[in-house]
């Protein structure tokens, strides 16, 4: 890396130099604000390329003539000009900044002044994604945003989070808002295949995107601000713009950052230390750990007692010849096996720019290596994008990324012996894991167990040695990728221009999955490759008309017509079986297997029509209107185009009654009404019916789909109304901005589950109908502000309300899933449902046992929903002289998550729960028949297996269900920016250092043993659910920016 | 202005035109074909058929252990009457929507390509999926199942399901006896393409399903029973057994041995009634004696001795988690990747012939029931690969009988034993019949005192099809619950 940078400073230096001007004359002076000097504040000489900033105490020098005028900037302040005169000082007093000048980057990438957007739009800067950072940039807007929510599905590397905006909107769809990089639709799809049973996850597409070159990311919630993006917009849009050299004026700047940071797990099951493996407590012996020794077999930790000075021949006895050991509690052996998780990333960027050109290149990398061992994440990425005015009429630019996504290994999910997370559930407590880590030393599993021919484990029969199946068994992923635009601009008038831009999002990525022979699950070995490769292309012109039509009234129109482009293809191949060990080929098939091998071609095209305009009055009132058509391949031609308009206003009352008054400076209503159309789930080919092929030992089979498709289909439709207001108090100390909103999807495509009998198992169909609705609050109050202090609260909350309407006569869409519990998109109920069973009861709620042991219900119900009640944030930043401190509180309330850690670790015996009554027995706590068809009391006394088995496991869901609210330290970071004097005279003009945390700490939860926020993948059907969870991250570490 | 409109206009005439312009080719799949010959759909019908009957958490874990041939020494929750309502409802749905909505759309095909070979194998295997189905949850949809457009078919009773599959055997009887069209022998799992074993196969199809009711209310088969024996087209040697030759590797592997060997599924035992019997002169008199006390040699073939050189099964419903190599695994046979996938053998259609001269419903009464009865177990002998110690068996006189009462049970017990790894088959067998006499496993789920006579319905047709899901529970004495009666039960 050494030399790399070296090579970049040079070139760097190099460009400095060229910007270097001969000298006027010195002016220098003082910049002020309210409070005192303003260090930091640029300074430009309009027009050139000569630029400063001042210093510590406010000061400036800068070169220019008599009639320049210089231009006075700094971050929250209202920029000021000042003209060069005979003197050679002008000292310079900024105000502060209006908030409501904040400019909103909204549809097509349309700038706006916050005060014209009739919508709720939401950004965050990209510095609060830097410091305390996120390898999942999603992550990064958990708690920050009203109405967003955030899943972060697991701990471990590469690991997928959802973003939903104000609640799903759709039973099939991915319900995840579009994510728009510099105007280029930023494919967001989690490609991994994790669920209950298995898998790997894989990040989200927007993962990919490095910290360092946002300068904003911008929520626009609701399909009003959406409608210009057409159908993929139905759920939102996260508009992210890029840094750019824009605004650089005369200076160059190049950034470095840097940030390490370390993670371990936040939370891990309490696990009992007081009894070891067995199904019975009266001995113990391990012949071979498959079941032939005396419940070495056993995965479960009913077993003798721990720590009582008893020794029995365990699975390491074979370092004393076979003798017994001391049967002994390792009560860290869980923790003890994660490892100190390492993150490093490192940025460079150089930007540059005048006015008729700018430029801005940025090379990072991260590497991280996860807590799982021998698990890890690298990413690498060069960014390049400029702008340039090739005449007085004609501009242009492009803005290119370039991503790399590489893993050598990323953990198994999920219900699998794969899953390390799995053997600490399914488990012996007296083992210490950490000593089956030299599995190169170790001896091998005996013939005849599952496990043979592997390194030894302390179970054999449905596991194989943990760190041999996370070395051996690795899953591979490398993901290149390359977005752009490019664009050309006509100026024909100051009234008239026209743009054609075309737009990347380009893709191809190879995931490959080993087993080796010996492996639980696939005792011959396998080998996987999956090589994707995706594209879309927009090519998009607008023309732009701008009218003053009189001194009150303003006009902007825009039409333009859009044509996307997508094609994904994909081939796959995998072997059953390894002919020879530990080598990984597809050749290398085992003799007499059949290899699976595929390919799959998807196009789907969209042809739009657009136009969108702006009426205003008098700068302040103004009206926005907008109407799309779309033409959509997927659809039957017959009901493939379809039209949605919206509109949306807002009016700035605190102008109209002129409101001057410092209590209320600013005071803004806002409303809008929109319609997206949509295609939901709905993919390329799923009108006609065909056949598939399946190629096996026997020959090629074919055999009809269960799913059965639809030429009749039509778009569905989600209308959004939305009214707000935005007010601003105590010289903007307070601010506030409230919104309420409806939406209302109807005609929802869904491959509706129909009653197998019909000779399909789901047929695709417009029958279901949802609707949300909701509020948004954000409050932010700058508690304190002088000169070297100050203190900024800001707090937002958002409470959604969702309900499944209708599903077409159906009484259930089951989304997914796991053992006996199904998540459900039920009418009347919110979206998510977990149905399982219950334990029956009597009248009065109380559990009925029978024999000591409770009854469970027959038939399914509903025992919870994943949907939270309402979800916030509160973030606090306080400034002190050169020190900066901010943290973030991220909550979600309500909802439910159902936990087969829970169900499978009070069954298996591992819990510290299952120590309740180990010796004396459980009296279930509820009634039991009095024979005469009351209920008394139980009083039947029974062993803590026996209870623990019945009341928890795979046949009762209800016991396993926990509230899923969640109080998170999300962030913290305290910072240090060195004073400028110290830093005069060296090429560095700015060093930040920072100490950063993320995740410090669960204030608030109900779930034990679990981070309730959990999933088995970004997708519907994973939400809610939990097994073998690896563990949220808590990670903490430093950050350090130096700008040149 | 005037510069802009024009613009405009022309734009979008432009895009207008070109927006949906060849978007039907874009959205017609490259993946996959519209049309394939029928053939090409028989291999996959009955391999699906095989792999759900055969998977161990449905004709195993409720097949089996519910039959008490197998008894798993852990995890045995199923074995205990608390089955996993998923692997019931994987039953229902892959049946219908896998097996007997692709023999329909083979039908169809082979319909239009004048095959009636094919359209006669399809009904076979229409009947063996619906039977297996109505034996399993009792009144099931059949007039409508399948028929396109009708998303929630109505149920019928097991009598009219019946009814059906006979009229479907006697219809794929007439189309097999004079077929015409070729069965490439590569699309055929079962026969290699011999339309003459298919036709057998459908005469000796519907004698089992004549059988299975012949008892049931208000039925009297005995005619149709001895027109199939006239006829002279049941089976009569094992070549002529329905099965499909699972391969040596997985995933085309017989599923037994994808769910304990490959799967490392060691808890499958061996039941402790299969070997010793639960025999007691005085509690159980009538009980199964136990292959050891009849000196079957199919105890070698269908156990393993446990780690200390004995045969030792173990007894239903008890988990022995402790250690598991004390008691006997299946048989290498049994776990050998390639044991047939048994759809109906020659050794129970002469078990079928044996019962049915034994009740008199055919001609030869106990003597020829008698003779069918040793063919049968001869020729369960030679499947599994001791055919030549099959005479000397039947030769213990304890193996004879001479009464219609005695030859009764006997039968039903060498037929239970003979269907050995086809779980659900003995199951449905022993409820027909009632033998061997069986009683709940231990530690059965609370409230189930007998062996359970059938299994719930699919779970989600509560909420799917709930109108005619209520009025087929509302047929079920005690509703939809694992001990409600089946119509043709004994």
């Amino acid at each position: 890396m050494r030399s790399k940078f070296k090579w970049i400073f040079t070139l760097l230096i190099a460009l400095s130099m060229q910007f270097s001007f001969a000298q006027e004359k010195t002016v220098t002076g003082v910049v002020s604000d309210g409070t005192g000097p303003l260090p930091g504040a640029n300074v430009v000489v309009q027009g050139s390329k000569t630029g400063t900033q001042t210093d510590v105490d406010g000061k400036y020098s800068i070169k220019a003539k008599t009639g320049d005028v210089l231009v006075f900037s700094f971050v929250g302040m209202t920029n000021t000009t000042a003209k060069v005169g005979a003197s050679n000082t002008l000292n310079v007093k900024m105000q502060d900044g209006v908030k409501l000048e904040e400019v909103v980057v909204g549809a097509l990438g349309v700038k706006r002044k916050e005060k014209a957007v009739g919508y709720a739009a939401q950004s965050i800067k990209g510095s609060t994604l830097t410091e305390a950072r996120e390898s999942n940039l999603v992550n990064a807007l958990s708690g920050r945003v009203a109405g967003v929510q955030v899943t972060n599905s697991s701990g471990a590397v590469g690991s997928s989070s959802r973003i939903v905006l104000r609640g799903n909107s759709s039973i099939t769809g991915n319900n995840q808002a579009l994510f728009v990089v510099d105007g280029v639709p930023f494919d967001n799809t989690s490609y991994g295949n994790s669920d209950s049973g298995g898998g790997r996850d894989l990040p989200n597409g927007a993962a990919s995107i490095s910290p360092d070159d946002i300068e904003s990311m911008t929520v626009l919630k609701g399909p009003n601000a959406a409608a210009l993006y057409g159908i993929r917009a139905s759920n939102g849009v996260i508009i992210i713009t890029t840094k750019s050299g824009k605004g650089k004026k005369s200076l160059s700047v190049a950034s470095f950052n840097s940030n390490i940071t370390f993670s371990d797990p936040l939370v891990l099951p309490s696990f009992q230390n007081s009894y070891g493996q067995g199904a019975t407590s009266d001995f113990f012996q391990f012949v071979d750990g498959g079941g032939n020794g005396y419940n070495d077999g056993v995965d479960e930790s009913w077993g003798p007692a721990l720590d009582r000075g008893l020794s029995f021949v365990q699975w390491d006895s074979y370092k004393v010849g076979g003798a017994p050991l001391p049967w002994i509690s390792h009560p860290n052996n869980v923790k003890d096996f994660y490892e100190t998780g390492v993150s490093m990333s490192n940025n460079l960027s150089l930007s540059a720019g005048n006015e008729d050109a700018n430029f801005r290149m940025s090379i990072g990398n991260s590497k991280e290596t996860g807590m799982v061992p021998f698990t890890d994440f690298k990413k690498f990425n060069v960014t390049l994008n400029g702008n340039i005015k090739l005449g007085e009429k004609l501009s242009s630019g492009v803005s290119l990324m370039y991503m790399n996504d590489k893993s050598d290994n990323l953990p198994i999910a999920g219900y699998n012996n794969e899953n390390a997370a799995q053997q600490f559930i399914w488990s012996a407590r007296n083992v210490n894991f950490t000593d089956l880590k030299d599995w190169r030393n170790l001896p091998l599993a005996a013939v005849g167990t599952a496990a043979e021919g592997t390194p030894l484990n302390w179970n054999t029969n449905f596991q194989n040695n943990p760190y041999w199946v996370l070395e051996t068994n690795t899953n591979t992923y490398n993901r290149d990728r390359v977005t752009g635009s490019t664009f050309l601009t006509y100026q024909f008038n100051s009234a008239f221009s026209a743009t054609g831009k075309v737009m990347l999002d380009h893709y191809s990525q190879l995931t490959t999955g080993r087993q080796a022979i010996g492996t639980n699950s696939a005792p011959d070995g396998s080998y996987g490759e999956n090589s994707l490769r995706y594209s879309e292309i927009n090519s998009e012109i607008v023309m732009s008309y701008k009218k003053q039509i009189n001194s009150d009234f303003n006009l902007s129109l825009n039409f333009g017509a859009n044509q996307m482009k997508r094609i994904r293809t994909q081939t796959f191949g995998s072997i059953p079986g390894l002919e020879l060990p530990n080598f990984y080929s597809l050749s290398n098939i085992k003799t007499g297997t059949t290899a699976t091998v595929g390919n799959q071609y998807v196009e789907t095209r969209i042809g739009s029509v657009l136009g969108f305009g702006q009426l205003s009055y008098k700068d302040y009132i103004f009206v926005d209107f907008s109407g799309r058509n779309d033409w959509a391949s997927v659809l039957p031609v017959k009901n493939n185009s379809f039209f949605y308009p919206a509109v949306s206003g807002s009016v700035v009352l605190s102008e109209i009654l002129g409101m001057k008054d410092a209590k209320i400076n600013y005071l803004k209503v806002r409303g809008g009404w929109s319609k997206v159309g949509g295609t939901g789930a709905l993919g390329a080919y799923n009108l006609n019916n065909v056949y598939g092929l399946t190629n096996n030992g026997w020959g090629n089979q074919a055999s009809t789909p269960n799913t059965q498709y639809n030429p009749n289909l039509k778009p569905e439709s989600v209308v959004g109304t939305e009214f707000g207001i935005d007010l601003n108090g105590f010289n903007n100390r307070l601010r506030v901005a409230a919104t309420y909103y409806t939406k209302v999807s109807s005609d929802l495509l869904v491959p509706i589950q129909v009653s197998a009998s019909s000779g399909y198992t789901s047929v695709w169909d417009n029958v279901a109908d949802m609707e949300n609705k909701g509020i948004e609050l954000q409050l932010g109050v700058t508690v304190l502000k002088a000169k070297d202090f100050s203190f900024d609260v800001d707090l937002n909350f958002a409470k959604n309300q969702n309900k499944v309407t209708s599903l077409g006569g159906l009484d259930t869409y089951i989304l997914g899933g796991q053992w006996g519990a199904t998540i459900e998109a039920r009418p009347g109920n919110a979206y998510g449902d977990i149905v399982g069973r219950g334990f029956e009861r009597d009248p009065s709620g109380n559990v009925i046992y029978v024999n000591g042991l409770p009854k469970i219900e027959a038939t399914k119900k509903v025992l919870g929903n994943v949907t939270p009640d309402w979800t916030g944030g509160a973030s606090f930043n306080v400034r002190y002289k050169d020190f900066d401190f901010s943290t973030l509180i991220d909550a979600k309330v309500g909802g439910d998550v159902h936990s087969m850690t829970y169900a499978w670790g009070r069954y298996s015996g591992v819990l510290e729960e299952t120590l309740i009554g180990r010796e004396t027995g459980v009296v279930g706590n509820g009634v039991m028949s009095d024979g005469a068809g009351g209920y008394v009391a139980n009083n039947v006394v029974v062993a803590a297996k026996a209870f623990n088995q019945t009341s928890f496991g795979n046949t009762i869901e209800e016991s396993a269900i926990f509230d899923a609210t969640y109080v998170k330290l999300r962030s913290m970071s305290l910072g240090y920016s060195l004073p400028k004097k110290w830093l005069k005279g060296t090429f560095v003009e700015d060093f930040k250092f920072s100490l950063v945390a993320r995740n410090l700490a669960i204030l608030f939860k109900n779930a034990p043993h679990i981070d309730p926020e959990t999933g088995f993948s970004s997708a519907n059907g994973e939400q809610g659910q939990e097994f073998g969870q690896i563990p949220s991250a808590r990670s903490y570490g430093f950050n350090i920016n130096v700008k040149f | 202005m005037k510069k802009i409109s024009i613009l405009f206009v022309a734009l979008i005439g432009l895009f207008s035109a070109s927006c949906d312009k060849d978007f039907e080719e874009v959205n017609t799949t490259p993946n996959n074909p519209v049309a394939v010959p029928s053939h090409l759909m028989l291999g996959n019908i009955v391999r699906i058929n095989q792999n759900t009957i055969y998977g161990m958490q449905q004709g195993g874990d409720m097949g089996m252990c519910w039959a008490q041939q197998v008894s798993k020494v852990q995890y045995n929750d199923e074995e205990r009457y608390i089955p996993r309502r998923g692997s019931i409802d994987a039953i229902w749905s892959t049946l219908y929507a896998s097996v007997i909505s692709d023999a329909k759309s083979m039908y169809t095909l082979a319909e239009a390509e004048g095959n009636t070979n094919i359209m006669g194998i399809s009904l076979v295997l229409q009947a063996n999926a619906f039977q297996i189905l109505t034996d399993l949850y009792g009144p099931i949809p059949f007039t409508e199942a399948c028929v396109a457009g009708n998303l929630k078919p109505a149920y019928d009773s097991q009598q009219v399901v019946y009814t059906g599959i006979l009229d479907m055997l006697t219809q794929a009887e007439t189309l097999l006896a004079t077929g015409t069209g070729t069965i490439p022998a590569s699309s055929d799992l079962v026969y290699a393409g011999d339309a003459s074993k298919w036709r057998k196969f459908a005469n000796s199809l519907k004698f089992k399903a004549l059988m299975r009711i012949s008892k049931a209310p208000g039925q009297n088969v005995a005619a149709q029973l001895q027109a199939l024996v006239n006829g002279g087209q049941l089976f009569s040697s094992n070549t002529d057994s329905a099965q499909i030759s699972y391969l040596a590797a997985q995933p085309d592997a017989n599923p037994i041995y994808e769910t304990v060997i490959f799967g490392t599924r060691a808890e499958y035992k061996v039941s402790s009634v299969l070997l010793v019997g639960n025999y007691n002169a005085t509690t159980n008199p009538n009980g199964f004696k136990g292959l050891t006390t009849l000196n079957d040699d199919r105890k070698a073939v269908y156990a393993q001795k446990n780690t200390s050189g004995a045969y030792v099964g173990n007894i239903p419903g008890v988990e022995n988690p402790g250690s598991y190599g004390a008691f006997s695994s299946l048989g290498t046979k049994y776990l050998d990747p390639t044991l047939p996938g048994v759809i109906l053998s020659n050794a129970q259609v002469q078990f079928l012939l044996a019962e049915a001269a034994n009740e008199g419903y055919i001609t030869g009464g106990v003597t020829a029931a008698q003779t069918y009865y040793f063919k049968g177990i001869t020729a369960n002998y030679e499947f599994n690969g001791i055919g030549g110690l099959a005479a000397a068996y039947t030769a213990q006189v304890s193996l004879g009988f001479a009464t219609q009462v005695g030859g009764r049970q006997k039968i039903a017990e060498q037929s239970w034993i003979a269907l050995f790894g086809q779980g659900f088959e003995a199951w449905t067998e022993y409820r027909r019949t009632g033998f061997p006499v069986l009683s709940a496993v231990t530690n059965a789920a609370p409230g189930v005192t007998v062996v359970p006579t059938r299994l719930y319905f699919d779970s989600t047709e509560v909420s799917l099809n709930k109108a005619n899901y209520d009025a087929a529970v509302a047929t079920l004495t005690g509703g939809d619950v694992l001990t409600s009666r089946l119509w043709w039960m004994n």
